[in-house]
This record gives C-alpha cells, sequence and structure tokens, in this order.
C-alpha cells in the first residue's frame, strides 16, 4: 500500500518536476493553448455580438403589414369577407402571435336598438367593431375607457362597448337587438364619448360572430410587425390569402385557403429592414462558414502538438518501460503532463477572453471544452501508442 | 569464482513479417548463462543479436522455445516486475532522461519500484561511486557530462536496482577507445568482483576478445 502511494506520488512529482524544468517548451504549449482558446472565444464573441446587432435591427425596425384590394391602390373599403379577417385572429397561425397592434375594422352597416332593462327603445346607433380603441383622427370621438380594460379586451368576444355618453355611464348595462339579435342582449359600458356621433363600437369577433349580417362588411386591416424575424414567414403565409403586390392588378386564379378568390394583396415594406440587415447577416454568415474552419483547425493544432509533444519524447519513454514501468504508468505520465499543460493553456486563453471580452457564454465553454477533448484525444491516441510501443526497435533508431 | 546458471535459453526462436516475408530473427539459440561471467554476444548486422537481447530482457516473447529465469519460465513471470527487479538494460546511447540531473537519474529505477527517497538517494550514491563518480556529478544534467560520463551513469543506473543480469547494447559504440575500455573493464569488473551476469552485444572484437565467453550469432543461429 505503501509503494502504491509512493508510486503515485512520484509519477506526480516527476509529472510537475519535468513540467518545469522544460518550462520553455511547457510555456510553448500553455500559450499555444491559450492562443487557441482565446481565438475560440473571440470567434464566438464577434458572432454573438452581430446577432445581437442583427437583433437590434429586427426590434428596432417597424414594418406595417396592410392588406389592400388586388390592384393595390387602396387599403380602406376592402370589400372584404369576413373570413379574411379571421385569419388574423386565429390563435393558431403564425400571424397572432408575431403581429402587433393589430386594426381590423369592421365597415359598420349595422344598426343596432339600444333598449333600457325592460326593453323600453333608448336610441339607435350605427356598429362598428373593431379590433383597437377608437380616436379621434379616424373616428372624430375621444373615448374615456374604464380603467380595467385596455386594447386587448377588444381583441377578445366579449359583450363590451364604447357608445355616446348620453345613452349610459361607464360600469353599466345596456341592452341591444339587431336584425340578427332578436332578444335584447347585455352588454357592459367600459367607454363613452361626448361627441356627436351615433357609433356603438364593439370588439370586432363580438360584432363579426353577433352582429355582422353581411358578407362584405371589413373596411381595413393593418398591422405591426412585432417580430420582423419571422417577416419572410409571415409573407410566405399571407400567400395563401393574398396575392403578392408584385403581381397584384393580374387577375389571379383559382381560390385560396379560405375558398375564395384572390382578391387582395398584401404589402410589407421591408426594404430598408432589409438594407439595415443584408450586410449584418452576410457577415454573420461568413463569420458562421469561418468558424468550424478555426475550430477544427484551433482542434487539429492542439491534437498535433500534444501528439508532437510525446512523440519527440518516445525513447525517454521506451527507457522507462525497458526499466519495468508498465504499459499504464507511461501512458499516465506522457497523458497527466499533456492534459495539464492543456488545462492550464485553456484557463489562461479562457481568462484572457474573459477580462477583453467581459463575458464567457455556455457556446464558449462548450467549444472550449470540445477543442480540450480534441487535444486530449490527441493526447490518448499518441500516449496509447507511446505505452504499447517496441521499446528495442525505437532504441535502434534513435542510435 | 561460482558460476551459477541465471539465464537459460532452450531452443529459443523469434519470427516475424515484414512487408514480403517471414523473418526469423532467432532459430532455435539454446545456451545457459551463468553468474559472475561476463558474455560478448557477435555477429553482422541483421543476424538477430539485438532481437535476443530484447527476448532476454523480456521486450519481446519468444514465438518459439523457453527462456527461464532462475528456473522460472518468463512466460509465468509478470515482465514489468522482471525488468524492474531482475535485469538491467545498458544502451549504446546511453538513455539518460535529459531533465533529471545524474544522481535523480541514477534514483529513477528505484523511485519506480516505490522505494523510500532516502534509500533511493543512498543506493544511487553508493553505486555512482562505484563506477568512479563523485559528488561533483550529482547535480548535473547529462547533457553536462562527456560520453563516457554518460555511460557511467547509465551502468550505476543499471545496478541500483539489484538485478543480477546486466544486459548490454553497444554499450562502448559512441565511445572513443580510452573511455570505451573503462567501461568494458567497469563490466567486467562487476561480473567477476559482484557476480553479476554481464551480457554484451557488440560489433567491436576487442570487447570479444576480453570476455569470458564469446557467442557467435549468424542468420540467428549461434555458431559452434
Amino acid at each position: 500500500m505503501m509503494n502504491l502511494l509512493r508510486k503515485i506520488t512520484h509519477s506526480f512529482s516527476y509529472t510537475f518536476m519535468i513540467l518545469f524544468r522544460k518550462s520553455v517548451k511547457s510555456l510553448a504549449i500553455i500559450l499555444s493553448v491559450a492562443t487557441f482558446a482565446v481565438l475560440i472565444c473571440l470567434m464566438e464573441f464577434t458572432i454573438q455580438k452581430q446577432e445581437s446587432l442583427l437583433s437590434d435591427m429586427y426590434e428596432q425596425f417597424k414594418i406595417n403589414l396592410v392588406i389592400m384590394d388586388k390592384s393595390a391602390s387602396y387599403a380602406d373599403d376592402l370589400k372584404m369577407n369576413r373570413k379574411y379577417a379571421s385569419v388574423f385572429m386565429d390563435k393558431e397561425n403564425i400571424l397572432f402571435e408575431n403581429l402587433d397592434n393589430l386594426r381590423i375594422r369592421s365597415k359598420g352597416e349595422e344598426n343596432i336598438v339600444v333598449t333600457d332593462e325592460d326593453g323600453d327603445y333608448i336610441t339607435s346607433l350605427n356598429v362598428i367593431g373593431l379590433t383597437y380603441l377608437p380616436d379621434q383622427s379616424e373616428f372624430n370621438v375621444s373615448a374615456d375607457i374604464w380603467q380595467d380594460y385596455d386594447n386587448s379586451m377588444l381583441m377578445s368576444n366579449e359583450n363590451v362597448c364604447i357608445i355616446p355618453s348620453g345613452i349610459s355611464s361607464i360600469g353599466s348595462y345596456i341592452y341591444i337587438k339587431t336584425e340578427k339579435i332578436e332578444e335584447s342582449v347585455e352588454y357592459l359600458v367600459i367607454g363613452t364619448y361626448e361627441q356627436e356621433e351615433s357609433i356603438f363600437f364593439c370588439p370586432y369577433l363580438n360584432y363579426d360572430e353577433s352582429i355582422a349580417v353581411s358578407s362584405n362588411n371589413i373596411y381595413s386591416i393593418e398591422s405591426d410587425i412585432s417580430n420582423t424575424r419571422a417577416i419572410n414567414d409571415i409573407g410566405i403565409f399571407l400567400l395563401r390569402y393574398f396575392i403578392e403586390p408584385s403581381i397584384a392588378g393580374v387577375t389571379p386564379v383559382g381560390t385560396n385557403d379560405l375558398g375564395l378568390m384572390y382578391a387582395f394583396s398584401f404589402v410589407i415594406p421591408k426594404g430598408n429592414l432589409e438594407e439595415a440587415i443584408d450586410p449584418i447577416k452576410a457577415d454573420i454568415k461568413k463569420l458562421q462558414i469561418l468558424e468550424p474552419f478555426i475550430f477544427v483547425f484551433s482542434a487539429a493544432i492542439g491534437f498535433v502538438i500534444s501528439m508532437l509533444s510525446i512523440k519527440n519524447r518516445k525513447a525517454e519513454f521506451a527507457v522507462m518501460r525497458s526499466m519495468g514501468a508498465s504499459g499504464g504508468y507511461v501512458f499516465y505520465i506522457s497523458f497527466v503532463e499533456q492534459a495539464i499543460l492543456c488545462i492550464i493553456g485553456t484557463m489562461l486563453g479562457t481568462l484572457i477572453s474573459w477580462i477583453v471580452f467581459n463575458q464567457l457564454s455556455p457556446t464558449q465553454i462548450n467549444k472550449i471544452a470540445i477543442f480540450i477533448t480534441c487535444y486530449l484525444f490527441g493526447t490518448a491516441i499518441e500516449a496509447i501508442r507511446i505505452a504499447c510501443i517496441k521499446v528495442m526497435k525505437i532504441m535502434k533508431a534513435n542510435e | 569464482m561460482l558460476d551459477m546458471s541465471i539465464l537459460q535459453l532452450d531452443k529459443v526462436s523469434y519470427e516475424y513479417r515484414n512487408k514480403h516475408q517471414a523473418v526469423k530473427a532467432v532459430n532455435e539459440f539454446s545456451y545457459e548463462f551463468n553468474q559472475g561471467l561476463f558474455y560478448a554476444i557477435t555477429g553482422k548486422s541483421g543476424s538477430g543479436k539485438t532481437t535476443l537481447l530484447s527476448l532476454m530482457v523480456g521486450l519481446d516473447v519468444p514465438t518459439e522455445g523457453i527462456i527461464k529465469y532462475e528456473g522460472t519460465d518468463l512466460k509465468e513471470m509478470n515482465m514489468d516486475k522482471y525488468r524492474r527487479d531482475c535485469v538491467s538494460l545498458i544502451y549504446q546511447d546511453f538513455n539518460l532522461f535529459p531533465l533529471l540531473a545524474v544522481l535523480e537519474n541514477v534514483m529513477y529505477p528505484l523511485k519506480l519500484k516505490g522505494q523510500k527517497t532516502s534509500e533511493c538517494k543512498m543506493l544511487a550514491m553508493e553505486k555512482l561511486k562505484m563506477v568512479g563518480l563523485d559528488e561533483s556529478y550529482y547535480k548535473r544534467y547529462p547533457s553536462m557530462l562527456s560520453g563516457g560520463e554518460q555511460q557511467r551513469v547509465a551502468i550505476a543506473r543499471a545496478l541500483v536496482t539489484g538485478s543480477s543480469i546486466l544486459l548490454a547494447d553497444e554499450p562502448t559504440g559512441n565511445l572513443d577507445t580510452e573511455n570505451g575500455n573503462n567501461i568494458v573493464s567497469i563490466l567486467k569488473d562487476l561480473a567477476h568482483n559482484n557476480k553479476f551476469c554481464v551480457i554484451v552485444v557488440t560489433h567491436d572484437l576487442d570487447i570479444a576478445s576480453v570476455a569470458d565467453k564469446t557467442l557467435s550469432l549468424r542468420d540467428g543461429r549461434l555458431i559452434p
């Protein structure tokens, strides 16, 4: 037991002594490994910076999606079947989560009758279904909205409404009848306006499902694209229902997924975005093409350095074998020595990278780990070869 | 002087394949080596001298025949242990560890066996003294020594393990005549006065002429 302990201590002390005494070579290997580690971190850092820049660009650009008639002349008064609007309200498709501030407005041809709780007539109003709160510039109204409600409410199918202030107050209920609704239905008043307009504003979905009679009742569809990264996917999806502006005006052939003729086009003015992101994307692509080469090159160099370092000391290990050192001992001595240099080198390189770049991402750590693995793999291969050497052959070759 | 058989080779053959054919480097070699004698094995290049040496030192295993150390078949022994305890090898180009000082080089085989540092140091100093190297050499590195001095260190390193067989492959090959003669006389002295079985593989006929027994090899066979 003591003997074994002494053998282990001896192999450790021998390894460190050799590393210390061939300090210039050890330092050269440590610095080479450190350089590769820095290089790997630098590549990863540059790519990450470029991707972050790209991400910022995507977030900063606000792109508006507009649905137009097929001649691409005007976005309003689409005379569009409301089935088209359902494409935008469907939570299952790509548009719902990637569009922001969706502005669908019904044309407002339907009239409703407002009654009190007992069914007595109060007034008659024109209905407009919206996915957003009405504003002064579009509807000539300036509504006070109940504090618990916001824009998102108008994306729902709740029985809520915004009406002229003279009819009822915020938080109260009114009752309406329409051509489609025979018995009075209760609506919560969530907003009122002072202006002399006679419009009953309700959520677009609620209008579409409960009130609308006409099939051609979409006035306009517009939205901001919140996730401009998905711009191409959004475009591809929209092609199932609309035609591209470039071919707008040409009579479409066939029907779309809704079973309707292509009658409308969509416009995504993404020119400025592409102009801004294309050079960054090209840079990232170049770096991504270059990165595996640099990585493989670094790993290969690490592999070769470790192999050569052991190979150069072949005679020394052969002598150890001839003195009775076991194959395992020779493997251990040669492997541990290189592993120590590799780990010190990579730690140094990683530390330098961390100080300089002020970051150390999991990807960088993973790649450094792969680099270490390659290095140690090269070491292990040569260490196994050395452990199995024909001692006399090497001795004769050296003479 | 008591001659005692320590290494017996019985119809030992060693065959290997090169690119074109099977080559029998050693062919039915039989001999008994005794303690206290200085042997020279001579032969032309390719006669099988070095292969025979590597078989005796346990670095290769014969394809046929038996090698026995003190009556025990080497196949039944742990080869690493055999090389650590029973046999030592001296090379033509010394093969000292370049990054270890003289004393550390000599201590190394003992450390490999797991002996205490103090014991290793004492034994190493004793063996260095035996080959004529004093304290002033202890901390020198091999590169600071002459060829003759390096070979003395190599002999001290071979002696320190306490093995009873010393095998030397052209030990004077890289030395001038004077240093070569000194080394030969040290080896001869070890055989005669310290009961080592010294086996030297050599081209040098001068060594053969001073050996107690000279064995000649041709095509792997012992020439009678």
